[in-house]
């Protein structure tokens, strides 16, 4: 319950809001503990006194409190969500922030799946937590300690006894909430491995069908099915334990009353007029402890969402700001490496002590086997990753000394998954650069080499490209993420192997164009095959994370020991071999 | 961005049909008897509902009003039993109900499961992931709230409110008779404010799937986001989502907070009738106070059943608008299915496209795709080849390569001419034993959570560690994953391990590999790996496939050259076949593509085609 206790700054915003509801709800439950009091006048009078003067006037004042109430219900119930609801978009909001804030380590270990599941099936019952939970927990106490105290001053033996089934009451909240918290944990954790297998499966459904094991996949799926619906039935039950126990306690004081004050009654100690309103206000405490269960119950969900969220809330990120740091100016585009290391997991690292120098303007190659460690090196640069050892320095400046945002402004990343968000294609291009104007999106399109294709749309630079990009292809993606990178005019360029996807002839378009933007700015292009970086300044080699080679193009081909020449020769003789 | 587009469309969908319900019922017929044992149940849970004012009465009137300790001592008993089997039945029913909703969701979850793994790549075209999960997730659940709440309810609360009307004249009709110039007006509110308060707070609902679309897309696309600086804005956006979400639910409060005056007003204006006119009666002695009391407990118990009945029509229409997502999927026709009498395949020998037409045929049409209407993607494609030919399909982004090996696995079926298989055509023959034969690497590679040996492993579970780690040595991926820390027991989800694009395309090269099919096609198998790397892969091929039929795509010729037979793929029609020596003389086209990897002189240019012919989208996914 710990994580609730994280909820409460998140209550402390306008609490002006909260001390009107509270005071509406205070007059409105008065209200309601006057009624019965009405009643034990009427039946006194009519049955006691044998008279029936004032029945129209407790009858009148009866309904007269009723609207009053309902009016101050009505205040109350406005005022108490409008707080509640800010409460809420406060805490979202925070959650949002720091789910954007999130390293690139944290998403490259956890399944997206499941951190999705996580955050948007908690949001719900922290909701209801925040707004009507606290709602709640106020009315019924005021209400239960209301009723509480005019019963003990009309009897206070006979109130006793109404309410020795209250710790009974608390008793089977208390266990029961304690068993429930597990299972509506795990019901949850459940979900999100059903929705993530689902996830997975729907992703792969070529290569499930082609290799034809559609029934093992149906098995394992009815399996972990099966699994959600017995952790849901299990939560399910214990919580419709709440519900009758709590009846029966209730009901119990209720039958206490009718047991003892009906002696007191025979006996002529107690007037069957108040008999009567007690019997009532026995009642209006029975509707506080019911929901007591209730509200346990809800509570508890609401632990289990606030602990998993407030997870995620506390991942620190591994790529913090300094606190002093600054806004770097424009950019010219020298890039350092010192002495890096890197390592994705402690003990293997995927650099290691790389030192290098890229000048402002120059274009230089990054090649290598698979896995050598070319994309982790492009991502040190705007600071995806920061290196375990050594330094990566821009323009001579540390840039762990510069303002994160506003070094990534002036790097531009096309990356190996081109990543669209649904919408239209210009909102893709225009990503980075939301304001730019119809001219500067036609261009960076033309230089991507897809303004033809889009402009032969029906619906031009306004198609919409689909859940993820889905309605277009690898290719078309790529070029769009180009040109999306293109748009922010970045100092610094980096491509990361992103013409994979192209045909040739539109990779050689591509290339073109990047080698007029070239000018004036450093450019990174990480690649598989040289011809990608023939017209680099000049080429490094990895092996390992291990730069093994540099130097320009021209020069390293002209060197046949040299591993670029290999590849060069090994891409020609594929070529010719026919 | 374009979630309110999303919306408005989902806000389109025709009146649900009841229908629906139905057939939704109909799938539970095996639960009968459960049903059956919920409704009663429920029915005996109103009875002792209303057994227990009716007890209070007697105790008052007949034990304490009448002096008569037994008589008291009876009630108090009886109604300690009576609530004690309530307690007993309350957990029952709630029981049953639970496990009720989760059979009915689970038998339609795990059914809906079983029509996805048989629907044709087409339906993938046309629904995104995201859309099939959350309607298997959160769609099921309406479902379940109706068989938990709604139906099993539905009985039980008409039969309480004509049993209290019937106690209530039993007890005194005058009285009776005026309680109930209430209830209309009980009605009324309820069926007037009820919908309103449901129609306020499915609007949150709607808000929150905005929330919820948010955050999806930011997750997936978190990289981006961050490379681009824009978490400002994206945080700006998500907030003003988050506003609306908080109006719509203050808009829902006071929905809410407006329905509960009038209710209590009802209700008081009830309890007012029964003691002032109930009052008079006492007080000539016509009535006895406990049947007033009685009266108050009773037209309390009436209201709860009122209020479910007016949101009974709502919960259904939510369930149904679930069910009907649901049956959408359940009712989508498997395209590509088993013939009616499908023919085991004997290993392939020849395969053969005989003049294969195809198009999309308007899959794409909702959602305004990329590629307008769809026209024919491939026009009279003829291929021949026998065992040990490799044939190279080659041509610009867009030129329809993929779509024919998609035709050959038989993702699809053609719109004319026909796919054969040792001369059988494929749509006679089992599904299983064509896609049995095959395998298929794809650029972008998919392998599942579990560890690399499982993923290579995937189309011939059976395979032996043996057989595992010498399919990977094909695809050079044994060297890579020998040096991971755990092996081929490496879960490829791993914390920390991070499979570079290139190493995830050996591994699912070493899974086609390993399922040693008769018929290989790579799909841009290798565009990611380094040319070592490829070459490396590419004379192990040279032996892998000398008694096999292959079919490669790659936009690089370089993988290609070596092939039997080279096809010239233009705009979704051959424009030229043969081998590479006379493609290199006499095709403009081939020459071009081929050319461009070594960035000669430029005069071909003129020839190339225009990007903007590109093809419809996604025939290169």
């Amino acid at each position: 319950m710990r994580a609730l206790l994280r909820l409460v700054p998140y209550l402390r915003e306008s609490t002006h809001l909260l001390a009107i509801a509270l005071l509406l709800g205070l007059l409105g439950q008065a209200c309601q503990v006057v009624t019965p009091k009405l009643i034990q006048h009427i039946v006194a009078e009519v049955l006691e006194e044998g008279r029936y003067d004032h029945v129209g006037l407790s009858v009148a004042l009866m309904i007269g409190l009723a609207a009053l109430r309902g009016l101050l219900t009505f205040a109350e119930i406005a005022a108490g969500s409008v707080y509640g609801q800010r409460c809420l978009r406060h805490l979202r909001r925070d959650l949002y922030d720091s789910l954007c804030r999130l390293s690139f380590r944290y998403f490259d270990r956890v399944r997206t799946g499941q951190v999705l599941a996580r955050v948007t099936s908690d949001f719900e019952p922290l909701g209801t937590a925040l707004t009507w939970g606290v709602r709640m927990c106020f009315r019924n106490t005021v209400l239960f300690i209301g009723v509480l105290a005019v019963c003990l001053s009309m009897n206070w033996k006979l109130a006793l006894i109404g309410l020795a089934p209250m710790p009974l009451l608390a008793a089977t909240a208390f266990i029961v909430g304690l068993r429930i918290r597990p299972a509506f944990s795990d019901a949850r954790e459940q979900l999100g491995v059903v929705s993530s297998f689902l996830q997975e499966n729907l992703q792969g459904i070529r290569v499930v069908q082609t290799y034809c094991r559609e029934l093992e996949e149906i098995r394992r799926f009815t399996k972990l099915s099966d699994r959600l619906r017995l952790a849901n039935f299990r939560a399910a039950t214990i919580d419709s334990v709440y519900y009758p126990l709590t009846g029966l306690w209730a009901f119990a004081g209720s039958l206490l009353v009718l047991f003892y004050g009906g002696h007191l009654v025979m006996r002529g100690a107690l007037p069957l007029s108040e008999y009567i309103a007690f019997e009532a206000y026995v009642l209006q405490l029975a509707l506080p402890m019911r929901l007591l269960g209730f509200m346990v119950s809800e509570l508890t969900r609401a632990g289990v969402a606030a602990r998993r969220i407030f997870h995620i809330m506390d991942q620190d990120p591994d790529v913090p700001e300094a606190e002093d740091a600054v806004a770097p100016g424009r950019l010219r585009g020298r890039i350092e490496f010192e002495g890096v290391t890197f390592a994705f997991e402690p003990g293997r690292p995927v650099l290691e002590d790389l030192s290098f120098t890229v000048e402002a303007g120059e274009t230089v190659g990054i090649l290598g086997a698979t896995g050598s460690g070319k994309s982790s090196l492009a991502g040190l640069v705007p600071r995806f990753y920061d290196p375990d050892a050594g330094t990566v320095r821009i323009d001579g400046v540390d840039v762990r000394t510069l303002r994160v945002d506003d070094l990534r402004r002036q790097v531009g990343v096309v990356f190996q998954d081109p990543f669209l968000f649904s919408g239209t294609i210009r909102e893709n291009i225009a990503f980075g650069k939301p304001d730019a104007s119809d001219d500067e999106i036609e261009q960076a399109a033309r230089q991507a080499a897809i303004h033809d294709f889009v402009a032969g749309l029906e619906k031009g630079y306004q198609t919409d490209v689909g859940e993820q990009g889905s309605n277009l292809s690898g290719g078309q993606r790529q070029r769009l993420s180009i040109a999306r990178a293109l748009l922010i005019d970045p100092r610094i360029l980096i491509l990361d192997d992103c013409t994979s996807s192209v045909d040739t002839y539109t990779e050689h378009r591509i290339q073109q164009a990047l080698e007029q933007l070239r000018q004036g700015r450093t450019t990174l292009i990480v690649a598989q095959r040289p011809s990608s970086v023939a017209t680099a300044d000049r080429v490094l080699i990895l092996e390992r994370g291990r730069l093994v080679e540099q130097g320009p193009p021209a020069a390293l081909a002209a060197d046949p020991s040299s591993y670029y020449s290999r590849l060069f020769d090994l891409q020609r003789d594929l070529q010719l071999a026919s | 961005m374009a979630v309110t587009e999303a919306v408005e469309r989902k806000e389109l969908r025709p009146r649900p049909n009841p229908r629906a319900l139905w057939r939704f019922l109909r799938m539970q017929t095996a639960y009968a008897p459960q049903f059956v044992a919920l409704m009663l149940l429920s029915l005996a849970l109103s009875a002792l509902g209303l057994a227990i004012p009716v007890l209070k009465q007697i105790g008052i009137d007949e034990g304490i009003g009448a002096r008569n300790l037994p008589r008291l001592m009876q009630v108090v008993w009886l109604s300690l039993g009576v609530i004690v089997v309530q307690v007993v039945a309350g957990y029952a029913q709630a029981y049953v109900a639970c496990w009720l909703g989760q059979a009915a969701i689970h038998g339609l979850r795990t059914r809906l499961f079983a029509h996805l793994e048989r629907l044709s790549l087409s339906f993938y075209d046309r629904f995104g992931h995201g859309e099939i999960i959350s309607r298997m997730i959160n769609d099921l659940d309406a479902a379940n709230q109706l068989v938990t709440s709604g139906l099993s309810a539905l009985l039980a609360d008409l039969v309480t409110l004509v049993a209290i009307s019937v106690i209530l004249f039993v007890y005194d009709w005058r009285l009776a008779l005026a309680v109930h110039a209430v209830l209309p007006l009980t009605i009324l509110v309820a069926t007037v404010l009820g919908p309103r308060m449901h129609r306020s707070w499915m609007s949150t609902r709607e808000t929150l799937a905005h929330i919820t679309t948010r955050l999806n897309e930011t997750v997936y696309g978190i990289r981006v986001v961050k490379g681009f600086a824009q978490r400002t804005r994206f945080l700006r956006e998500f907030d003003a989502l988050s506003e609306a979400n908080q109006e719509a639910n203050i808009q829902a409060a006071k929905a809410f907070g407006a329905f509960l005056p009038p209710i209590e007003m009802c209700m008081t204006l009830g309890v007012a009738i029964v003691f002032g006119y109930g009052g008079w009666l006492i007080y000539r002695q016509e009535m006895k106070v406990g049947v007033a009391l009685a009266f108050v407990m009773l037209l309390q118990r009436q209201f709860e059943p009122i209020f479910r009945l007016s949101e009974f029509f709502a919960t259904v229409q939510r369930a149904l608008v679930g069910l009907e997502r649901a049956f959408e999927i359940l009712d989508t026709p498997v395209e590509v299915a088993d013939p009616a009498e499908p023919r085991a395949l004997e290993a392939a020998q020849t395969v053969v496209f005989d003049t294969v037409s195809f198009s999309y045929d308007g899959r794409r049409s909702e959602g305004g795709s990329a590629g307008g209407s769809s026209p024919d993607v491939l026009h009279d494609i003829c291929i021949e080849a026998r065992r040990g030919d490799s044939i190279a399909l080659v041509g610009p982004t867009g030129a329809g390569k993929s779509t024919i090996v998609k035709l050959l696995a038989r993702h699809y079926d053609p719109k004319a001419g026909a796919v054969r298989v040792n001369a059988t055509d494929i749509r006679d023959v089992a599904l299983e034993s064509l896609r049995g034969q095959m395998a298929i690497v794809q650029q972008e590679t998919h392998l599942f959570s579990g560890s690399i040996r499982d993923n290579i492993r995937y189309g011939r579970p059976d395979a032996t560690d043996e057989q595992v780690v010498e399919a990977a040595r094909i695809a050079n991926a044994h060297e890579f994953i020998s040096d991971l820390p755990r092996g081929y027991d490496t879960d490829v989800q791993e914390r920390g391990l991070r499979l570079s694009n290139g190493q995830r395309q050996l591994i699912s090269f070493a899974r086609a590999v390993l399922a040693s099919p008769a018929v290989l096609i790579l799909d841009e198998a290798t565009s990611s790996v380094d040319p070592l790397t490829e070459k490396r892969i590419r004379d192990a091929l040279r032996v892998l496939l000398h008694d096999r039929i292959a079919f490669m795509i790659a936009h690089r010729l370089s993988t290609v050259s070596e092939s039997s037979q080279i096809l010239v793929i233009d705009e979704g029609r051959v424009v030229d076949r043969g081998r590479h020596s006379e493609l290199i003389d006499r095709c403009d086209l081939y020459r071009t593509l081929y050319h461009r990897r070594f960035r000669e002189d430029d005069t071909e240019q003129t020839l190339l085609p225009a990007p903007a012919t590109e093809g419809p989208t996604r025939t290169e996914p």
